[in-house]
């Protein structure tokens, strides 16, 4: 299946949603699995739709230019998505399907990212997030990878590597006074490395972050649409945190101190 | 059992997603008593969440898309 223009868009997209919908799991609370076990596939899970189920629409109320309404934009981001996937996968088709699977999942909930830039962040953590677990699903079936596979699919260790052995935070990472935050979050700079910071972290952890915050879905949505536990929901969501919360301390926060 | 603060990092992240136990939240009032560091991170963990939602909302773009099915923040001032 093949989207091919903006203009079917919203009904191609449906078409594949309603085909492809499957039951999930929902939360468990065991410790271990972290993925559902089954096939690793796109998996549209039943979201409850936030904005009134509004997928992106040429025709919606609002101007979808640099969306994926708008054909050239998702042309572009298409082929960068491909060009990106061909580094870690084997072959051109292979790279093909987890595009189109990444930009299904994306799709579900384009319309809460107005922005093109949040857009765009939101597509590629799904993207990296679905090539590491193809990647992951290699290894489990001893298929050898490509030699440049990523190497952040177990991003999931016991220590976030902000801590000393006593628990205490490291001296390069404890958080100092931000002095005025909600002033930044009208600067378009300070967005600009908070979407650096978000992009680096791991595909996982940018997917879910962004779920819970900027869909706003609460964790036994989030376990049903990506197969997790609560517990590991809770997890990511810390790493995230950590991670996001360190990455504004170096390149922003303390800047020039 | 004191609480150190990779701990206390774990209960102020959770505690956006789950009421926490009474004595969880005694442990983390204890630990934000004399850790400024932990202070810090508590206090700036909403800020997170409000950044992802204004990069959302729609970073202005230098190009030629500016504007976009963005929704006009409040208070837009240096
Ligand atoms: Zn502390």
């Amino acid at each position: 299946m093949i989207i091919a223009d903006g203009g079917h868009l919203a009904w191609r997209i449906n078409d594949i949603m309603g085909s492809s919908r499957e039951g999930h799991p929902g939360c468990s609370t065991g410790k271990r699995n972290y993925r559902a076990n089954g096939p690793i596939q796109a998996t549209p899970a039943p979201l409850a739709p936030r904005r009134e189920g509004r997928t992106v629409t040429g025709a919606g109320p609002q101007s979808h230019a640099g969306t994926l309404a708008d054909p050239r934009f998702l042309a572009g981001i298409r082929e960068e998505m491909r060009r990106f996937a061909m580094h870690q996968l084997r072959t051109r088709e292979e790279a093909e399907d987890a595009v189109q699977e990444a930009l299904v999942g994306a799709l579900k909930n384009a319309d809460s990212f107005g922005g093109r830039a949040a857009l765009r962040t939101w597509i590629f953590a799904i993207l990296r997030n679905k090539l590491a677990d193809i990647q992951r699903q290699r290894q489990r079936q001893h298929v050898p990878t490509a030699p440049e596979a990523i190497d952040d699919t177990l991003d999931q260790g016991d220590n976030p590597g902000l801590f000393d052995g006593r628990g205490l935070w490291l001296e390069t990472q404890r958080p100092s006074r931000w002095d005025h935050p909600e002033k930044d979050l009208h600067d378009r700079q300070f967005l600009a490395v908070f979407d650096h910071c978000l992009n680096r972290l791991p595909p996982q952890q940018g997917r879910v972050f962004m779920m819970r915050e900027v869909l706003e879905l609460d964790t036994d949505e989030i376990c049903a649409e990506l197969g997790l536990t609560a517990g590991n929901v809770h997890v990511i969501l810390h790493r995230a945190r950590l991670g996001l919360r360190s990455c504004l301390e170096h390149n922003w926060i303390n800047q020039g101190a | 059992m004191l609480t150190d603060c990779h701990q206390a990092s774990v209960l102020i992240s959770q505690a956006s997603e789950r009421r926490l136990s009474l004595t969880e939240r005694a442990r983390l009032h204890l630990h934000l008593g004399v850790c400024r560091a932990c202070r810090n991170f508590a206090a700036d963990l909403p800020v997170l969440g409000k950044a992802a939602r204004a990069l959302a909302a729609g970073l202005p773009q230098s190009g030629a898309e500016e504007g976009a099915g963005v929704e006009p923040r409040p208070g837009t001032k240096g």
